[in-house]
């Protein structure tokens, strides 16, 4: 197994971004996974920063868009425009076309943006004018969202945000980690791009590797049994869907992988997931934080 | 996030306000019931402790301060000793449990007052039983128990949010349905006393109606419209038809022109001549409820006085204590119009003529002309019933009042009574004529229920006794001649013709009759379980006698019996999961570090473990790292072919952690 290059790839990306080692890897394991990434968090904590550093050291092209309350589909997709010298309609390319895209404050873009943008990410394709655009692949979508107390915002459905794999946030950083981006070395660094890592054939030979992961049946149980508490735990709006259960499962596959293991272990599942149950889990009452209730059926159910 | 996923935990030993909630309903409906006898003051007491407890819990305030707590206690019960005086009895003792059961809710803070609190409210609805052991108390007391054992549950587990949630309700109700069986055997095993240690239970309805030691216009007539249970009577054999079903109460001898009395000092005598006269006899059980007086009923006429009773001459049966209590006695009786069972004295031959002087001119002197018409004792009797037969008379239980010469307004004007007027002016015409007379008062009839008769206090009849020189006393009931219906089918009869109020409907009627049926039940197999009943019970399965030895067998085996019972369940039920060698492994090796004193969440895989214990044990850090990996590998990676192999080397990493965790003790 050659996750010797995954690790080279999470150092490099922490070189940018100190002391965030546990969220690289998160992400890592997300894209592994073959999932996209949401990170819930405040302005200027480096969420732009992740995702660069990510593109670079896979290797990918990788573009940004900032939504705003004014932005259009079109604005994201591409467009058609009329060319008079071959009196044809020639299409654009919007900034979506790549194989790694930021979606930095989703939650700021106007409801019908953000469902072209989640409809690209579930079908890999883009449907304009009668004619589908195949996106590249690999295809990962990183998005920001602000907490969405704050203004101006437009909160995402549930059904999109099912679309996102794993959900994570940055926080603020340690003492030590912030008081060295002042220092000017350290803003030169900054400013020099990452060499690729890791190639396009091998991160999906990776994430082929990574659906073999063994499980057994003790972790299968497992899962399923924090699967089910969701759904039959009274407090929460709804429970997991099935495609959140998969994507517990793969996710913990990747990070098995990561972790340097050809089988799965209880404390996969238990770590990949707050990440992939947080931000699809509502409660009833606002006074209720879901992170806590998950975290109880957690603390509650025995770890084999 | 970091943050929110940091465990709050609320401290283990503070209370919710779920579980404070529980706390002061269980002491609410605990001390209930007791609130009509306690002091004036104690409901304020119980409203004004559970409000402020209540506040304090929702509104996060601060608790009372400890001065005033212990000032509200002492004085308290210095109100009780005061007004209720310094004697240690029942009444006290209740009153003063009572109190400081709601007074402790004050300074329950921690899950241990909370523990005391809720068990002490056990205690106080038990003491409820001492003053009376009727059905509604028992179901009430059921449902008390439910409320109180959920909030010993709601103690332990406290894990939803709401108030009432259904599947915790559901786990208590199963709690109380597995100690029913053993509570069943304790009742049916556990040595009975031949009286309760309390003493008897106090006759608790001054307000209630019945028939009494006295009779004037009225006081029957009220009676019928209540519907409330006087006795239940199961006949051994066929019950009477309704027209013998004459229920003696009190005897009443005296007349002072308004009401009727009973004759206290009787000097005549009572002369057994039972079974000389014709009349068939019906041998019977009653279960009389209490009525806070000495008068037991039983039909004309009986033979001999129940256990702790006596039989006067007038034929009353006397107990020698009031009737406070449900009251069980059979009776055997003769059913007959005449009775030659008494001996008259002078002195009470002419009390029983005498009328006030002044009184009911009129009546005196129709009897005066009448007796001049007539040749014998019985036709006057018959031509008066013929009166009432054929003039406008009528039967009412709404009859105009009557003030002065009650007999005369009577007869002459308003012609319309419920029994007690026929039955006072019969006799008075009688005594008028000079003839011996007096006034039966009991109940006539009742309803075939279920199995057993039940009469009520709507049953309640007032007849005449006439002294017909050389053959004793003679029943006659004017009412039969007013009203045939009354006496043949019964008040119930009645009562169907015309309702009382709107709420009396045959339907409420049928209901009232069928919850008698199970209170009967309930009377018979419970609360007349009794030592005698016992030893019945311990002669069947095969002890002679109630002692020392047979109850310990008895109560042993029951023990022993449920402890396997219990065992063989938990077995049975055992947590499901399959604890492989791998399990054990592990905890052999979680535990290596337990016992050096390392602290554990319990909910650690093994990764976290791992590090956990390499933090505190860094010379075991390899081993440690070792362990870890190959135990994953075994319990969760594919099988490989040298497992057993593998296994042993697990053994071994353990036995070097142990080596490697003393060498550093020593």
């Amino acid at each position: 197994m050659n996750n010797q290059l995954i690790h080279q790839a999470i150092d490099a990306v922490c070189t940018k971004l100190f002391d965030k080692k546990e969220q690289v890897e998160m992400s890592f394991a997300c894209l592994l996974a073959g999932g996209h990434l949401l990170i819930e968090d405040k302005p200027g904590l480096g969420k732009t920063t992740l995702a660069g550093a990510i593109s670079q050291v896979l290797g990918l092209t990788f573009k940004r868009i900032q939504l705003t309350s004014d932005m259009l589909p079109s604005d994201v997709l591409g467009v058609s425009i009329f060319q008079p010298s071959s009196a044809d309609f020639k299409f654009f390319h919007g900034p979506i076309f790549t194989q790694l895209l930021l979606a930095d404050e989703l939650n700021r873009g106007t409801p019908r943006t953000q469902s072209a943008l989640l409809e690209a990410m579930a079908e890999q394709q883009v449907s304009i004018d009668g004619q589908t655009h195949q996106l590249p692949s690999p295809f990962f979508v990183i998005a920001t969202q602000n907490p969405t107390d704050d203004a101006g915002t437009f909160p995402l459905p549930d059904s999109q945000l099912d679309r996102f794999m794993v959900s994570t946030s940055l926080g603020y950083p340690s003492a030590e980690a912030e008081k060295k981006l002042y220092e000017s070395e350290f803003l030169n660094e900054q400013k020099t791009n990452l060499s690729a890592i890791i190639s396009d054939q091998q991160l999906n030979a990776m994430q082929k590797t990574i659906t073999d992961i063994h499980a057994s049946q003790e972790v299968k149980d497992y899962l399923h049994s924090l699967v089910l508490q969701t759904r039959d735990n009274k407090h929460f709006v709804n429970g997991l869907s099935p495609r959140a259960g998969l994507a517990l499962f793969r996710l913990s596959q990747a990070l098995a992988y990561i972790a340097n293991r050809d089988f799965v272990i209880p404390e996969d599942v238990k770590n990949a997931f707050l990440p992939v149950a947080s931000h699809r889990m509502r409660s009833l009452t606002t006074q209720q934080n879901p992170v806590f209730l998950l975290q109880t059926i957690l603390d509650e159910t025995r770890i084999p | 996030m970091a943050k929110i996923m940091a465990k709050i935990k609320p401290s283990s030993y503070l209370l919710s306000s779920k579980q404070i909630f529980w706390i002061l309903l269980s002491v609410t409906i605990s001390v209930l019931p007791h609130i009509p006898r306690l002091p004036l003051w104690f409901p304020l007491l119980l409203i004004g402790v559970v409000l402020s407890r209540w506040l304090t819990a929702i509104k996060r305030s601060k608790p009372l301060p400890k001065a005033l707590i212990v000032l509200i206690t002492l004085s308290t019960f210095i109100t009780i000793v005061y007004f209720q005086g310094f004697k240690l009895n029942r009444e006290i003792s209740v009153t003063i449990l009572a109190a400081m059961t709601v007074l402790k809710i004050l300074e329950t803070w921690k899950k241990r007052d909370a523990w005391m609190v809720v068990t002490l409210c056990y205690f106080v609805i038990l003491t409820r039983f001492f003053y009376s052991q009727d059905l509604l108390l028992v179901i009430y007391l059921l449902l008390s128990v439910l409320v109180i054992t959920h909030t010993l549950f709601i103690l332990q587990h406290d894990n939803k949010k709401d108030f009432l949630d259904k599947r915790e309700i559901k786990q208590t109700l199963g709690l109380l349905a597995t100690g029913l069986p053993l509570a069943v055997l304790f009742f049916l095993f556990f040595p009975r006393l031949g009286s309760p240690i309390w003493g008897s239970p106090d006759f608790f309805g001054s307000g209630k109606t019945g028939i009494g030691d006295s009779m004037s216009p009225g006081s029957i007539s009220q009676l019928f419209n209540d519907d409330s249970t006087a006795f239940r009577a199961t006949f051994n054999g066929n019950i009477p038809k309704n027209s013998d079903l004459y229920w003696r109460g009190p005897v009443l001898w005296d007349f002072d022109g308004k009401t009727w009395q009973t004759n206290q000092i009787q000097t005549s005598k009572n002369f057994s001549n039972f079974g000389r006269d014709k009349g068939t006899y019906v041998s019977y059980e009653v279960e009389l409820e209490p009525t806070g007086q000495k008068y037991l009923f039983a039909l004309d006429y009986v033979n001999r006085a129940p256990p702790d009773s006596t039989l006067k001459p007038d034929q009353q049966l006397i107990t020698e204590n009031d009737v406070n209590q449900l009251r069980h006695y059979s009776a055997l009786s003769q059913l007959k119009t005449y009775n030659s069972n008494e001996i008259l004295s002078p002195e009470d031959f002419a009390r029983l003529k005498y009328l006030p002087p002044s009184f009911n001119p009129k009546t005196k002197a129709l009897i005066q002309q009448w007796k001049r018409q007539v040749n014998s004792p019985l036709a006057l009797i018959k031509k008066i019933l013929t009166l009432f037969t054929t003039d406008e008379f009528y039967y009412s239980y709404s009859p105009p009042l009557l003030k002065g010469n009650t007999v005369d307004q009577f007869l002459f004007e308003t012609k319309s009574g419920f029994c007690e007027h026929y039955a006072s002016a019969f006799t008075v015409m009688m005594r008028a004529a000079g003839i011996p007379a007096r006034v039966v008062t009991g109940y006539q009839g009742g309803i075939l229920n279920k199995d057993y008769l039940l009469v009520k206090q709507s049953d309640a009849h007032a007849w005449a006794e006439v002294w017909i020189y050389q053959k004793g006393w003679l029943r006659v009931d004017p009412t039969a001649a007013v009203s045939p219906l009354r006496v043949e089918k019964g008040s119930q009869a009645l009562i169907s013709q015309n309702s009382r109020n709107w709420l009396d409907t045959s339907w409420s009627r049928k209901l009232g009759e069928r919850y008698d049926a199970v209170r009967h039940n309930w009377n018979k197999w419970v609360r007349q379980y009794n030592a005698v009943k016992q030893k019945a019970i311990f002669k069947v399965i095969g002890f002679d006698s109630i002692n020392g030895r047979s109850i310990i067998i008895v109560l042993g085996t029951i023990m022993v019996v449920t402890t396997l019972l219990v065992l063989l369940f938990l077995y049975i039920n055992r947590p499901k999961r399959t604890e492989s060698r791998y399990d054990k492994i592990y905890k052999k090796f979680t535990q290596l570090f337990v016992k050096q004193g390392l602290k554990i969440e319990e909910n650690y895989g093994i990764l976290e473990f791992s590090d956990h214990a390499s933090q505190h044990f860094p010379r075991c850090k390899n081993s440690i790292h070792q362990f870890s990996t190959l135990y994953l590998k075994l319990r969760f990676a594919k099988t490989t072919n040298n497992q057993a192999k593998l296994d042993n080397r697990l053994v071994k990493i353990i036995i070097k952690i142990k080596k490697e965790l003393h060498s550093k003790n020593d």
